[in-house]
Parts: C-alpha cells; sequence; structure tokens
C-alpha cells in the first residue's frame, strides 16, 4: 500500500508568482484520488493561514473562509477515524513531533499506515515512511503541521482572528480607559471598592446609544501575556536578589 | 448587444509617461452619482478621480457627452498602527455620492479605517480691490492708502476645488467594506467585517451600532459580514450578506441594534455541486438593491443572483458568470483567485444586470431577454468608437476561431468594479489601473 511516487505537485507550486501572468495551473490536470485531492487542499490551507499572518493586509474574511475549511477537512478526516497521526500545535515549528504533545491518549502509529497529513522533513522523524519522503522542493513548510484538537483549533484561531483589529493608536492613551488593558491582573488584595472597570468584549448595552467601539482593540492575548511575562520576570529577579 | 466604446485610458500619475502599471494606479471603485453628469474613481494610492460629462455640443453630435477630468485629490493617506505594526491602507474601498442640494458635489469616500465626506466646489470668480492688501496679497503700507473701495468679484479661469468637510473615524476595529447613504439624506452607514455602525452625515464623534455579530469568543467566529446597503427608498431597511452565502434584510424600527433580522435569504446547497470549496465560492462578494427596490442582485464567485424580497427561499434568477472556472476551483484556490471580490450592477430600468470576470472580460445579461453576452475591456480591442465584439470562452474539444479557452485567461486581469449611468446606457468598467467608458451605439 502507499507505494504511489511522490507526486510533482508541490514543486510546481511555488512556481507561481504575483504579478505573472498566471495560468491555471496542473492542479487539476491530475485526477487525484479523493483522499490526496484532500490532502493537497489541507497543505494549501495551513500554508495560506500560516502566511496571513505575514501579510502586509491581514483580511479577517479570508482568514475566516480558510479556517472554515481547515475545520471541515479536519472533521470529514476525523470522522473517517484516521487518528494515527502525530498532532501538533499550528504555530512554532516542530522538527521531531515523534512524541505526541497534549494527546496522551492516541493509540501509537501503525507503521503500515501511511500518514495522509504532511509531516515535517527531520531526517530522524521516526514516523516517516518511503511513500511520505514529499519534496517540499525548497518551501517552509516544515513549521506548518496540522493540528486535530478542537483545542488547538481554538487557540490558534484566537491567534488568528485576534490579530485583525485595527487600533487608533495615534490617540490610544486619550481615547482608551487604561483599565482595560490590566483588567484580568488580580488586584484584588488592593482594591478597597467594587471599582467596575468596562468588560471584555464591551457590552452593548440596550445598543442604540452607545458610543462608537474602540475597546476591544487593545485586549487582544498577545498584548496581556507580554504584560504578564514582564511582571514574572520581575518577580524572578526579586527572588534571586532576595534569597541571596 | 452592441456597444460604441468610447474608450480612454486614464493614467493618474502625471509624472511618469512610461505604461507600467503600478500600484497605486489600480482602480478600486466606481462610481457614478444620482444624476450621471459625474463619475468618481477611487485608487490603492488613496487617490480619487472625478470625470464630468461634457455638455451635448450641436456642433459635434458624435461626441455626445464624453467624460474629462474633473477634479484630482487625495482621500485618504497611509496611516500605521504602532500598536500591531501594521500599515492602514490608504486604499479607497468605496465610494458614495449624496445627492445633489447645491451647487456643490458631495461624496463620502472610505479606506479600511475612516470614512471621509468631501465637498466639490467650482470657484470661477474671485474677489479683487481689497484694501488692506495689493493683489499679489502683500499686505499695503496703511500710510499709503488714500481711498476706500469696495473689492469686486471678477471671473477668472474655472477652478475646481476639494476639501474634506467631515471625517468619520474610531469607530470601526475591522476593515470598512461598504457604505451607503440613506434615502432620508440624512444618515449613512459604514459596515465592516463584524459591525454596521449608523451616522449622521454632520455628527462625526458618535456613530451608532447597529449590527453586532462578533461572537463573545472569537474562537467561534466562523461568519463575517461583506456587504451591506440600505433600500432605496423606505429609509429604515437595509441588508447585509454574509461569507456563508446568505442575506439578511433588517428593519431598524424594530429594535436599535438589529441582531435579529426580518427576513433572512439563502439559498439551500446543492449536493451535486459540493467540493472542498462550497463554502468560499458561496461568500457574497457584492449586494444591491435594484432601483425598484423590489429586487436585490447578489454576487457570489460564480454566480449572479436576483432575489425577490418577498421570497427568501430560493433566488428568483441565478446566472452563471464564469462556469468553466468550476472544475478549475482547486488552481483558484491555490494562486488565491478564489477570493477575488467583484462587484455587479443593475442599469437604470433594472432589466439588464453586469458584473466582470477575468482576462479584462465583464458579462450582461439581459433579465427579460434572456440574453448574455461577454465583452471584453482591453486597448487592443477598443479603438475609440469601435463596436465591441462579443467574447466566447471555448470550455473544451475544438476551439473555434475568436474563442479563447479556459486555459488562456489571464487571471491577473480581472474586473472588479463596474458602474452603470442611473439612466443612459452609459458603463465605465475598472481593467486594473485603466478606466473604459462605453456607451451606447449612436444611430
Amino acid at each position: 500500500m502507499g507505494g504511489e511516487p511522490p507526486t510533482p505537485l508541490r514543486a510546481q507550486r511555488y512556481t507561481l508568482g504575483r504579478g505573472v501572468k498566471r495560468k491555471v495551473c496542473s492542479c487539476e490536470d491530475l485526477v487525484l484520488p479523493y483522499p490526496q485531492q484532500r490532502q493537497l487542499v489541507l497543505d494549501l490551507c495551513l500554508d495560506k493561514l500560516q502566511n496571513c499572518q505575514q501579510r502586509a493586509e491581514p483580511s479577517l474574511h479570508r482568514s475566516v473562509l480558510l479556517a472554515n475549511t481547515l475545520r471541515q477537512i479536519q472533521q470529514e478526516m476525523r470522522q473517517e477515524g484516521e487518528t494515527c497521526l502525530p498532532p501538533a500545535p499550528l504555530g512554532p515549528s516542530l522538527p521531531h513531533a515523534s512524541t505526541p504533545r497534549h494527546f496522551p491518549d492516541l493509540p501509537p502509529v501503525p507503521l503500515d499506515c501511511p500518514p495522509p497529513l504532511t509531516v515535517a522533513l527531520s531526517p530522524s522523524f521516526p514516523l516517516t515512511t518511503a511513500s511520505e519522503d514529499v519534496q517540499l522542493g525548497g518551501a517552509e513548510n516544515e513549521t506548518v503541521l496540522p493540528s486535530l484538537s478542537a483545542e488547538e483549533d481554538a487557540r490558534s484561531s484566537d491567534m488568528l482572528f485576534g490579530s485583525f483589529e485595527i487600533t487608533n493608536s495615534t490617540s490610544y492613551l486619550t481615547d482608551l480607559p487604561l483599565d482595560d488593558i490590566f483588567e484580568d491582573i488580580d488586584t484584588s488584595m488592593y482594591d478597597s471598592s467594587d471599582n467596575s472597570v468596562l468588560p471584555f468584549p464591551a457590552q452593548r448595552s440596550g445598543g442604540g446609544d452607545d458610543g462608537f467601539k474602540n475597546v476591544s482593540c487593545c485586549t487582544s492575548n498577545g498584548s496581556l501575556q507580554l504584560c504578564l511575562s514582564d511582571l514574572n520576570d520581575l518577580d524572578h529577579i526579586m527572588e534571586i536578589l532576595v534569597s541571596s | 448587444m452592441e456597444e460604441e466604446s468610447d474608450c480612454r485610458k486614464i493614467n493618474n500619475s502625471f509624472l511618469r509617461d512610461h505604461n507600467y502599471a503600478t500600484e497605486a494606479d489600480i482602480i478600486s471603485t466606481v462610481e457614478f452619482n444620482s444624476t450621471g453628469e459625474l463619475l468618481a474613481t477611487g485608487d490603492k494610492g488613496g487617490r480619487v478621480v472625478v470625470f464630468q460629462r461634457e455638455q451635448e455640443s450641436k456642433n459635434q453630435p458624435h461626441r455626445r457627452g464624453e467624460y474629462n477630468v474633473y477634479s484630482t485629490f487625495q482621500s485618504h493617506e497611509p496611516e500605521f498602527d504602532y500598536l500591531k505594526s501594521l500599515e492602514i491602507e490608504e486604499k479607497i474601498n468605496k465610494i458614495r455620492w449624496l445627492p445633489q442640494q447645491n451647487a456643490a458635489y458631495f461624496l463620502l469616500s472610505t479606506n479600511d479605517k475612516t470614512v471621509k465626506l468631501w465637498k466639490i466646489s467650482e470657484r470661477d470668480k474671485r474677489p479683487e480691490g481689497y484694501n488692506l492688501k495689493d493683489e499679489d496679497g502683500r499686505i499695503r503700507d496703511p500710510g499709503t492708502i488714500t481711498t476706500l473701495r469696495v473689492p469686486v468679484l471678477r471671473p477668472m479661469d474655472l477652478m475646481v476645488e476639494a476639501t474634506p468637510r467631515r471625517v468619520f473615524s474610531n469607530a470601526h476595529t475591522y476593515h470598512i467594506n461598504s457604505i451607503s447613504v440613506n434615502s432620508d439624506y440624512e444618515t449613512f452607514m459604514s459596515t465592516d467585517d463584524l459591525r454596521i455602525n449608523l451616522w449622521n452625515l454632520e455628527i462625526t464623534n458618535r456613530s451608532f451600532n447597529i449590527v453586532d455579530i462578533k461572537p463573545t469568543n472569537m474562537e467561534e467566529l466562523t461568519e463575517v459580514i461583506t456587504a451591506a446597503e440600505f433600500h432605496p427608498h423606505q429609509c429604515n431597511t437595509f441588508v447585509y450578506s454574509s461569507s456563508k452565502g446568505s442575506i439578511r434584510l433588517c428593519d431598524m424600527r424594530a429594535s436599535a441594534l438589529c441582531d435579529n433580522h426580518s427576513k433572512f435569504f439563502e439559498e439551500p446547497e446543492d449536493p451535486s455541486n459540493r467540493s472542498f470549496f462550497s463554502e468560499i465560492i458561496s461568500s457574497i462578494s457584492d449586494v444591491k438593491f435594484s432601483h425598484s427596490g423590489r429586487y436585490l442582485m447578489t454576487r457570489d464567485y460564480l454566480t449572479v443572483k436576483v432575489w425577490d424580497l418577498n421570497m427568501e427561499s430560493k433566488p428568483l434568477e441565478t446566472y452563471q458568470v464564469h462556469d468553466y472556472l468550476r472544475s478549475k476551483l482547486c488552481s483558484l484556490y491555490e494562486n488565491d483567485c478564489i477570493f477575488d471580490k467583484f462587484e455587479c450592477v443593475w442599469n437604470g430600468s433594472d432589466s439588464v444586470i453586469m458584473t466582470g470576470s477575468y482576462n479584462n472580460f465583464f458579462r450582461m445579461f439581459d433579465r427579460n431577454t434572456k440574453r448574455d453576452v461577454t465583452l471584453e475591456a482591453s486597448r487592443e480591442n477598443s479603438k475609440p468608437r469601435a463596436i465591441l465584439k462579443p467574447r466566447k470562452v471555448c470550455v473544451g474539444g475544438k476551439r473555434r476561431k475568436d474563442e479563447i479557452s479556459v486555459d488562456s485567461l489571464d487571471f491577473s486581469k480581472k474586473i472588479l468594479h463596474t458602474a452603470w449611468h442611473p439612466y443612459e446606457n452609459i458603463i465605465a468598467v475598472a481593467a486594473t489601473n485603466n478606466l473604459y467608458i462605453f456607451q451606447d451605439k449612436v444611430n
């Protein structure tokens, strides 16, 4: 099973440039069996989602469509019971995914089952079978691995969708109540009264009377993480100073 | 339907004499005003160019009403969002004219973030004979002034000036995709991916949020708003379309926040056509009310549909724009063309609809005769006053002379934006950085 030669499609993929007269590429010329078609679409989807973040003009619309397509394919694959795969998060690169993270309950990979999902190109990767030794033709694909869990989906789509908000940074300080940035930090020790801060996302208090909404833009997870990790660093330094 | 072509290449950059297309010159929106006298275009560089139709002259009847440049101005500038390290594009996404109420013209133009109201007015007189300054503007020495005179208005060369009158900003977290002026002529709405805001044209520091589809958890986001428009006559009614192929009609009298629709238009999916790309190609890229207000037109990747406002279950008419692309969706997905957003327009009497395609082709569908035609907007085929020849795409098998095969289509030449004169058969077609204006043949 699975002795088919690697398809040359992926090498072709990267020769189409923008601004060049584009012909309809030969993606459809080869009639692929359904699982391989699906694999190709999945790979493209992941590529595009990754590139989304790096584009000069990120588009929420495009990301939502890509994420929906990805979810649809993943659900289909899950339903077909293809669980013999190493899962991995969408973000950072994983050259060695031999130990599935976050999924201790997965059954071991049967070696005769050709993993339909792309795996990273790493010589020490134990699950690569001969048939999956795909040439990725100079691409940057090592970082792209599909994720199988809903949690992973959720976290990655949050990373995706959280970054699309436009802020008016020129009037950032004047427009926004600064409390919003720190509302997640527990300061219950210090608060003497029940000061309410604007909840995030901004409530629609009776709808029409609201002024413009610009409060949601600053509280993306990314900026919060930065604030919190800075605080952790300080604590760490304090520990060292104190204990010495 | 034969058309005489009065083609014009408008090069927005006056400094360049080369003929290549630069990014900034790419036309991103085209719109006639309500009388058809003016035609506005916006481009990726944030500029607006307004054309005015010449008065028809008896001496040269064949040069009826050509459009000439009337005013050019920089509407939006690029901005930088320091927090996200993202540039906010100056590209003009939409232009909408206000109805004319006095000698000046007003239009709304928007980029991803900010809507601006521009006043375009003519000046053909200037005051002369000031007492305290001379004609060059230099202040006169009061000691030399011996008489008092009243300044008078003297004619001068016509000058057209554009001034920004209102700036509506800080109301959109996501990218604005539509603006629509209400028939009450007092309010307008601006729409981004997740929210629709209502503004009063006079008030810039406050807007009302009328639709909000942002989920509490962004992880649950599966649908965005793609376009919205006010009903042409009922000032309380508007529609918005979604990336899932549905249209919602809302009545602002029902509640302040119109999250509950009054009508929901969606066609059930055809199971035989299902593919990985079904959802992407069902995303609606444009929605337009007919002039009568009885019908709605939507454009998705492969079709244009006409809906009757009284029938929510399925469209009244469906027109295939370029069905030969259905078998090429994977490639179009790969090269990103599947995400292209085509617009669609009605003619003045709502009998013909028009939309763009690839290879600089655009299509017209006659709703009454059910005939359709494919035309091409290209310089080679459009000498002034030449008649446009219908084009045909050959799908498979033998290719006749003059036909073009699907594999030879140029997907970088796409016609996304077109406009139709409100009364006459004059159309404006934007092909990348070129604007073509076609008129009906004169007998």
